[in-house]
């Protein structure tokens, strides 16, 4: 089993992988991707997503959502590092879904603890242990 | 992990220092450190430039700068925020920096009941943004075009900074 860190991380290299290759990059359209991520948001009560302006990266069964991301950067409250702000989104195409903020992946690569006040963690490393 | 790129977070800097030098966002600030040729910029747009030193929980000392158009501004953020605690996004925390940052006070008390929720923008436009409008936000609209309008701004700012040295268009009027 994955530890949250690792989940994370893992997490933060199918979203940097999408972006620096475009690997795993899906185009929104009337397809199962659209719907399995759009009843996700549903769940979580979050916006849904819009046409191509989507970010949404895919690894085997799990995607990750990042069209939450908000512009701008704040100071990571440990240890000042600059972190991004907003929302990632990972959901698993059988519909399990949980978010966190972005701010995470710096925790992960810091070695800040994440403790169950910043993240579903027992959902989050379920999904990502099977992807 | 996922690295903001230099030339963006370049481009990010003027683009807070455009918001801030037509007043759409009273006081900008920024995380990270920019160039002198950037500094000289804010300084031709008419922002009075400061840093804020800020202390991370493990005792990190970090440098932000702030800007602004009003001195008042530049000295009340820095006798609410000059060497505190990084103390995270509180209630409080979000209230006074909404008031410093232009974002809406309807959107500061949504975000702190319930951070990031559904609105009514589409992701261009919320993207636009440096604040989470609220659902059915009636100010927030009525910024957007303000915050087009600086970005693409900022943007020709950016490629002339870095392209070409038109400098009658870099100390154009902003407004």
């Amino acid at each position: 089993m994955l530890s949250i860190s690792e989940a994370i991380a893992k997490i933060s290299q199918i979203h940097d992988r999408g972006i620096r290759e475009g690997v795993g990059r899906v185009e929104v359209g009337p397809d199962d991707a659209q719907q399995v991520v759009g009843r996700a948001l549903q769940t979580l009560g979050l916006p849904e997503f819009f046409g191509s302006r989507l970010s949404l990266f895919r690894s085997g069964p799990v995607y990750v959502y990042a069209g939450m991301v908000e512009r701008g950067i704040k100071p990571c409250p440990i240890c000042g590092a600059t972190t991004g702000m907003g929302l990632i989104v990972v959901i698993h195409q059988d519909g399990r879904a949980v978010s966190f903020d972005p701010a995470l992946y710096h925790y992960a690569d810091a070695g800040h603890p994440i403790t169950a006040d910043d993240v579903d963690v027992e959902t989050l490393v379920a999904i990502v242990s099977e992807g | 992990m996922v690295r903001p790129d230099p030339y963006q977070l370049e481009e990010e800097a003027l683009y807070l220092g455009a918001l801030a030098a037509t007043g759409i966002k009273p006081l900008s600030r920024i995380e990270y450190p920019v160039s002198p040729a950037v500094l000289d910029r804010f300084a031709a747009w008419g922002l009075v430039v400061a840093s804020v030193t800020r202390f991370a929980r493990d005792g990190t000392r970090c440098r932000h700068l702030i800007l602004s158009r009003q001195p008042a501004l530049i000295a009340a953020y820095r006798a609410r925020f000059d060497r505190t605690v990084i103390a995270g996004e509180t209630p409080a925390v979000v209230r006074c920096e909404a008031r410093f940052f232009g974002y809406p006070a309807c959107c500061a008390e949504a975000f702190i009941q319930a951070p990031y929720g559904p609105n009514d923008l589409a992701p261009d436009e919320q993207g636009l943004l440096f604040h989470h409008a609220c659902p059915g936000c009636r100010v927030t609209p009525r910024l957007l075009l303000r915050y087009r309008t600086a970005l693409a701004w900022a943007r020709r700012q950016h490629r002339l900074l870095r392209g070409c040295s038109d400098r009658d268009m870099i100390l154009s009027p902003l407004r």
